[in-house]
């Protein structure tokens, strides 16, 4: 099963998120902030990066650009309270673009489409 | 395909070179000038340890560009390639300055608008920095939008990302960087045709360096200046035929590839600042004598319509029709459906009747971007990109209707 790395200064956002998508089967992963994030990633080959943008001393999509640069192909979706950061143009280098809830329903087939999108671009 | 040959002139020698900046021709002599200009000061800024040439192709024996080409001074050592005479089309010419790349070795390759007025140092910095850093195709980003370009917000764009799976914002963009190995591919590639050899080139390039799987960046260009390229007035109907034309004609070549795509994944971005937002900044809007083809007698194209497109589409369409001119309303899923039917009967018929083909297309395009322009009419210009992000969610959905009908 794929595996997940979560990218959240919120506990209860890292700790939710884990306990849904492991229910779903995914292998999950944490990250409390952007702190050497990139040899995280490099470490522990995640399938898919779920990024908060809004980040205590981290900008997620700073982050994003950097990630995208060394993995190139690496799914990466941005997650945020807030849907306005969609209008930054820096956020095209995401796979997708989720407004957090408590329902994570839309989560959950977006992690989906990105994982089908990222399998059928690499064959 | 017949081998085109070019001979060259200018003053400075060039047998090597690691950065080609390639200007194809343009209609301004005073707009090329100041390409060639900021050309040269990019390269002295961003890359004085290169060496580096500009190259400006030119089929017209007295254009007025060609001299403003020599007038201009640089630093910079200048090449002019000129076809034999009676040879045209931008495509042709581009084709000559990939193989020039190719000859010189050079590293990197960047064709420079020389229409735009928009074009500064910065512009040679990001189309080219990300080619020594691993990427082998850049295409543009402009940062303003107004609908500035319809035939991109609405044929190639979601077309291209839908089929091929790469989400290429500008893929006519008009200002490309292009790795000296990917100029390889260009210059010997096997498909050509007329609409490449044309207004078809760079939906052309774009295209194979997606199918190459080459690693893709958008650079940020600020806005290009209205009038200049991208700008709707330049929208002709020959553009129309010939971009849609050069995509419909490669998909039957390249289906292996898209038929195993589904959705469509990002690329990098260059040219950002770090903790500074990057918002879209507003344009003149679309004239609206432009915004649809109420206007146009529908009924000679009728019997093409009921040719190409399928059952569904059909009855969408006359949906669209029985309304007007009180409404216009035209899905965009419905669009996406129509323009793969498009392509299911490009592959069928092609040939001679391909101009009449096109040429049925455009009425319904002109619906579809009035719809649009309708629809988004007081949208602020930093919200207007999520009804082509929309666009384009519904091609991707819609591309299993093409798959299918491919089958046929």
């Amino acid at each position: 099963m794929a595996k997940i790395l979560i990218v959240d200064d919120e506990e209860h956002i890292r700790m939710l998120y884990q306990v849904e998508l492991e229910d779903e089967g995914y292998e999950v992963s944490t990250a409390a902030d952007g702190y050497k994030l990139l040899d995280k990633i490099e470490r522990d080959r995640p399938d898919l990066v779920l990024l908060d943008i809004k980040m205590a001393g981290y900008n997620g999509l700073d982050l994003l650009q950097e990630i995208r640069n060394r993995f190139y192909d690496l799914p990466v979706i941005l997650c945020s309270a807030y849907d306005s950061f969609k209008r930054d143009m820096k956020s095209i280098a995401a796979d997708f673009y989720v407004v957090k809830s408590s329902d994570l329903t839309q989560l959950k087939k977006t992690i989906a489409m990105a994982l089908e999108g990222a399998t059928s671009s690499s064959g | 395909m017949t081998q085109v040959t070019f001979s060259e002139c200018g003053p400075d020698r060039a047998d090597r070179a690691d950065i080609v900046v390639g200007i194809p021709p343009v209609g301004r002599g005073h707009v090329l000038s100041h390409s060639v200009e900021q050309a040269d000061l990019g390269l002295r800024l961003y890359f004085p340890d290169r060496q580096a040439v500009i190259i400006h192709s030119d089929h017209d024996l007295a254009s007025e560009a060609r001299d403003s080409f020599w007038t201009t001074k640089t630093r910079t050592p200048r090449l002019l390639l000129l076809p034999d005479r009676g040879v045209t089309g931008k495509g042709t010419l581009l084709r000559a300055l990939f193989r020039k790349t190719l000859e010189l070795k050079a590293r990197a390759c960047i064709i420079l608008d020389g229409n735009s007025k928009g074009v500064s140092p910065k512009w040679i910095r990001n189309l080219g920095e990300p080619l020594f850093n691993g990427f082998g195709f850049v295409a543009p980003l402009y940062t303003a939008h107004r609908f500035s370009s319809p035939l991109t917000d609405h044929v190639i764009y979601p077309l291209t990302r839908a089929l091929y799976g790469r989400r290429v914002r500008q893929p006519m963009g008009g200002s490309f960087g292009i790795s000296g190995d990917l100029a390889g591919i260009y210059a010997e590639h096997p498909f050509w045709d007329d609409n490449v050899a044309n207004a078809g080139i760079y939906v052309w390039m774009t295209t194979l360096a997606i199918c190459h799987n080459v690693r893709i960046c958008q650079s940020v260009l600020g806005r290009p200046e209205p009038g200049g390229r991208n700008g709707p007035l330049e929208e002709s109907p020959e553009t129309f035929r010939q971009a849609s034309g050069t995509l419909f004609s490669m998909m039957p070549h390249l289906s292996p590839f898209w038929k195993k795509v589904r959705w469509s994944r990002p690329t990098a971005v260059f040219g950002l600042c770090p903790g500074e937002p990057e918002l879209r900044q507003p344009m003149e809007p679309v004239r609206t004598e432009r915004e649809g083809a109420m206007e146009t007698d529908l009924d000679p194209y009728r019997g093409l319509w009921e040719e190409v497109l399928g059952p569904e589409s059909l009855s969408g369409l006359d949906d669209v029709l029985a309304k007007l001119p009180s409404r216009l309303e035209f899905p965009p899923e419905l669009w996406a459906r129509i323009l793969f039917d498009y392509a299911v009967a490009h592959r069928t018929r092609g040939g001679a009747s391909e101009e009449v083909l096109l040429s049925s297309l455009i009425p319904l395009y002109l619906l579809r971007r009035g719809a649009f322009l309708r629809q988004c009419r007081g949208v602020p210009a930093s919200h207007a990109e999520e009804y082509v992000e929309r666009e384009c969610v519904a091609f991707e959905e819609a591309k299993a209707y093409l798959t299918e009908r491919w089958r046929e």
